[in-house]
């Protein structure tokens, strides 16, 4: 149960929600934006999280489209991961976003809520990394463009009140194989060891990590030794410490990195 | 502590229901509605022992809001009576002590209708979702097989096939 009041508001329009989470806000009520909202109840039952009002955005019609255009793949933020891997049409995304957990919690964890989220893996941005992926966000003068690099640096920033509303995802700059996998411990389902998802472009391996730091990454360092086959060189340039807990040691990781980064590079160089 | 009526369709009836904005669908639906099918496991979406159907996708119920449920068509394990899931569940005896088995009923049902005669893989993948405690897997495994490969084959005279047998719950 959670063991507090929140009121749940289920706009439209994005204007009605930029202008209704805004509302709430001037009210003191701590609004949360509310996409799948596995994360915020989850949180709020363990008293980890404490608001007084949902905008919940799955009644945004920007939010839920999936539409191909100029080589491009535009996607809703508000679309649940199974939408994503049934009718995304990316393959990279959908191996990456089909690994999230289970499949009925990919019925309701939302593409938006996966790169917002406080959970630290949030490995569907991992492919969206991997190309120059357009963020078109919401706010109070409506829908802008952003670079996807620009507004997501370990964690999704944006300015409060703003929301992710849809990801334009360039298809043609990855023209090549690609690569995904997620290690875990031991059960299928659980958060990642690791989880890397490599693509290739203009004949360089381009590869994104999850599990392996406290938060996604992509790194010039470390792909530019891939490219050249150093695979130990680009270990020793993981940008951040390397995570050291309950799934798994950082030796460990880092063990199981070298194996993974080995398959990664002999399907992305073949 | 403010209660709104909310208007819900479950198992396809129209129910009025006095809730929270914080209740979830679960505690709406054992709570105002007594349907008690849904067991509450975890309640932090990993068991699978509170699943429901929502528009045809499985979902569990601890990990939804029951005012997100509004305008959605709700069915809970009490909505499959008559069902080839819960006949072949009964054939294969896929239950020990029984709590995970509404859950399993459910993802079953819903696997059935979106992709009848799915491959073993999406179907492990799908059960992936839910629990058993006393490990009853090769049981429900078998079971869901069996329901599958009956809402894949035509119908037989005088026989409904899962997906129209499924709507007279």
């Amino acid at each position: 149960m959670i063991p507090f009041d929140l009121s749940y508001h289920r706009p439209d329009s994005v204007e009605e929600a930029v202008a209704t989470y805004r509302r709430l806000e001037r009210d003191g009520r701590r609004p949360l934006y509310y996409g799948g909202g596995t994360e915020i109840i989850t949180m709020a039952r363990l008293g980890q999280v404490r608001t007084g009002a949902g905008v919940d955005l799955k009644g945004v019609p920007e939010c839920g489209i999936v539409e191909r255009r100029n080589g491009s793949l535009l996607l809703g933020a508000g679309l649940t991961l199974a939408e994503v891997c049934e009718r995304g049409g990316w393959a990279p995304l959908a191996d990456a976003a089909g690994r999230v957990a289970d499949h009925t919690s990919r019925c309701k964890i939302t593409l938006g809520g996966n790169l917002a989220g406080q959970i630290p893996y949030r490995e569907a941005v991992l492919p969206l990394l991997l190309v120059d992926t357009v963020a078109v966000v919401a706010g109070e003068p409506g829908l802008r463009r952003e670079r996807l690099a620009d507004v997501f640096r370990a964690t999704l920033r944006l300015p409060p009140g703003d929301f992710l509303a849809q990801l334009e995802v360039p298809l043609h700059e990855a023209d090549g194989p690609h690569f995904a996998v997620k290690r875990t411990r031991l059960d299928w389902v659980d958060y990642p060891l690791m989880t890397v998802v490599g693509v290739r472009a203009g004949g360089r391996a381009r590869i994104a990590f999850s599990g392996l730091c406290g938060y996604p990454f992509r790194d010039a360092a470390m792909e530019r030794d891939l490219n050249a086959g150093r695979i130990q060189d680009a270990i020793g340039h993981i940008p951040g410490p390397v995570a050291d807990d309950l799934h798994g040691s950082a030796d460990y990781r880092r063990h199981v990195l070298a194996g993974v980064l080995q398959d990664a590079l002999e399907v992305l160089r073949a | 502590m403010r209660r709104d009526e909310l208007a819900l369709d479950v198992n396809g009836e129209a129910c009025r229901v006095l809730a929270r904005g914080a209740d979830t669908l679960l505690e709406v639906l054992r709570g105002q509605l007594g349907l008690t099918g849904a067991k509450p496991g975890c309640e932090n979406g990993d068991c699978g022992a509170c699943t429901v159907i929502v528009d045809g996708a499985p979902i569990k119920s601890c990990m939804m809001l029951a005012q997100e449920a509004a305008g959605r068509r709700v069915r809970t394990v009490e909505g499959l009576a008559g069902t080839a899931a819960q006949q072949a569940f009964v054939e294969r005896f896929a239950f020990q002590c029984g709590y995970c088995t509404s859950g399993f009923l459910m993802v079953a049902q819903a696997l059935c209708e979106a992709h009848p005669g799915a491959d073993e893989a999406r179907m492990l993948e799908w059960l992936r979702s839910n629990i058993c405690r006393c490990t009853g897997y090769e049981e429900i495994r078998a079971a869901v097989r069996d329901a599958v490969a009956r809402a894949k084959a035509p119908a037989v005279q005088g026989t409904e096939p899962v997906a129209s047998a499924s709507r007279q719950g």
